[in-house]
């Protein structure tokens, strides 16, 4: 049931319509795509953050993984957040030289 | 975070530097690290020619973009390992690098090259852990490829994790020979060797990885599959420890090494002479070279085993 609002809350702006009288859409952000490599594993993470908070809490130490998100690389105290796909690429190699 | 060499937002934070850049002081930053260390270690000079081994990796394609960029005179040389879906992948992202440079690359494949003579199958033939055959079959391909190629120097993309790893292995089992054997730049033991160089032995992984990505190098990111469970991803797992909790630690630990321990172990006994290989002619220990050996051996257990089935 759609809730009414009195005319005291619409003339202090306190509605939630639009003033054509549509009601706004809202978007709920996607949860932050996290994906390990070479690994392939793909994980999900709601919540702002910093990279550094985030490496940690995966059990990652620093200066192992490359942070990228899209073509740029992130440092430690910048902040990731949900609707970002963000990519941790392992830098250690035991093949390849 | 800001770049400590223009104050623009940073990029890359370099924890045991203490310090950080945005992309065009972090690659300045590298190209200078690489052109210091060589010069430092004398390791060659600008009118030699240099054979880069590349595997497909972020290393070594990091030094060949570097050195190119430096103004070396350099040509490529991938050794095909005929190790799957891996070896296939490292190939062709070697070949595209090459290419879109106008960069000279020999690709030696070992199936193509020594019938059958792929890693994972001469490991399979002798019972031997697949990293012992490859470093065997690298040392002579590239030796041999330097040699016929009349190259001064070959260079590999050895980097600062790898020279720590491998430091720690011969200090915990007091390797004398090999220690007295670590340094970065080897000279020539005999006539048909050429001296080898390790560029890169200052740069970290991190560093390498951050390089080729910044550059817009396709590299392989996978590990090789032979690799899990390797001691020297144990070796270097310790030292990323050591790293995290004291940043720095494993470019002192290399350096200082190079410094005070070296000379130390520089008068431990040597492995032996060298004398030229009956069948190849490639230097070698005794009448027959390593290399040779582990071929013979790979066609006698075939052998074994045809008459056997």
């Amino acid at each position: 049931m759609q809730r009414t609002l009195g005319p005291d809350r619409i003339a202090r702006g306190l509605s939630r319509r639009k003033p054509d009288g549509s009601v706004p859409r809202f978007r709920v952000p996607a949860p932050m795509q996290v994906r390990l490599e070479p690994q392939g594993k793909q994980l999900t993470i709601s919540g702002r953050r910093r990279v550094g908070d985030l490496v940690r809490s995966l059990g990652i130490l620093a200066g192992t993984v490359l942070v990228i998100r899209g073509d740029e690389l992130l440092t430690d105290d910048a902040f990731v957040d949900d609707d970002d796909t963000i990519e941790l690429r392992a830098v250690i190699s035991g093949g390849a030289g | 975070m800001k770049c400590k060499r223009c104050s623009a937002t940073a990029t890359v934070q370099l924890r045991s530097h203490n310090t950080a850049f945005c992309k065009p002081c972090f690659v300045f930053f590298f190209q200078r690290g690489v052109e210091r260390a060589i010069a430092r270690e004398r390791m060659f000079s600008r009118d030699e020619r240099i054979l880069v081994a590349v595997s497909g990796g972020k290393d070594s394609l990091a030094l060949w973009d570097t050195l190119v960029a430096l103004g070396y005179e350099t040509e490529g040389l991938y050794l095909g390992l005929g190790i799957g879906a891996y070896s296939s992948a490292s190939e062709q992202k070697t070949r595209t690098f090459a290419e879109r440079r106008g960069l000279r690359l020999q690709v030696v494949a070992l199936d193509e090259a020594e019938a059958g003579l792929g890693i994972p199958s001469v490991a399979a033939a002798t019972r031997r852990p697949a990293c012992s055959a490859c470093g065997t079959f690298k040392r002579h391909h590239f030796d041999r490829a330097a040699l016929a190629g009349g190259f001064a120097v070959l260079a590999t993309g050895h980097n600062l994790d790898d020279e720590a790893a491998r430091l720690l292995g011969n200090v915990l089992h007091w390797q004398l020979p090999y220690l007295a054997k670590q340094r970065p730049v080897l000279e020539p033991t005999h006539p048909r060797f050429v001296r080898k160089v390790r560029p890169l032995y200052r740069t970290s992984e991190l560093e390498s990885a951050t390089y080729a990505f910044l550059r817009g190098i396709d590299y392989v990111v996978e590990e090789c599959p032979n690799s899990a469970g390797a001691t020297q991803l144990i070796y270097k797992d310790v030292m990323n420890r050591l790293e995290n909790e004291m940043p720095g630690s494993k470019l002192a630990f290399v350096t200082d090494f190079l410094s005070h321990g070296l000379p130390l172990f520089a008068k431990a006994p040597e492995i032996a002479d060298l004398g030229e290989c009956a069948r190849c002619g490639m230097p070698a220990a005794g009448d027959v070279c390593g290399y040779c050996r582990l071929v013979a051996e790979v066609g006698r257990r075939r052998a074994q085993a045809v008459a056997h089935s």
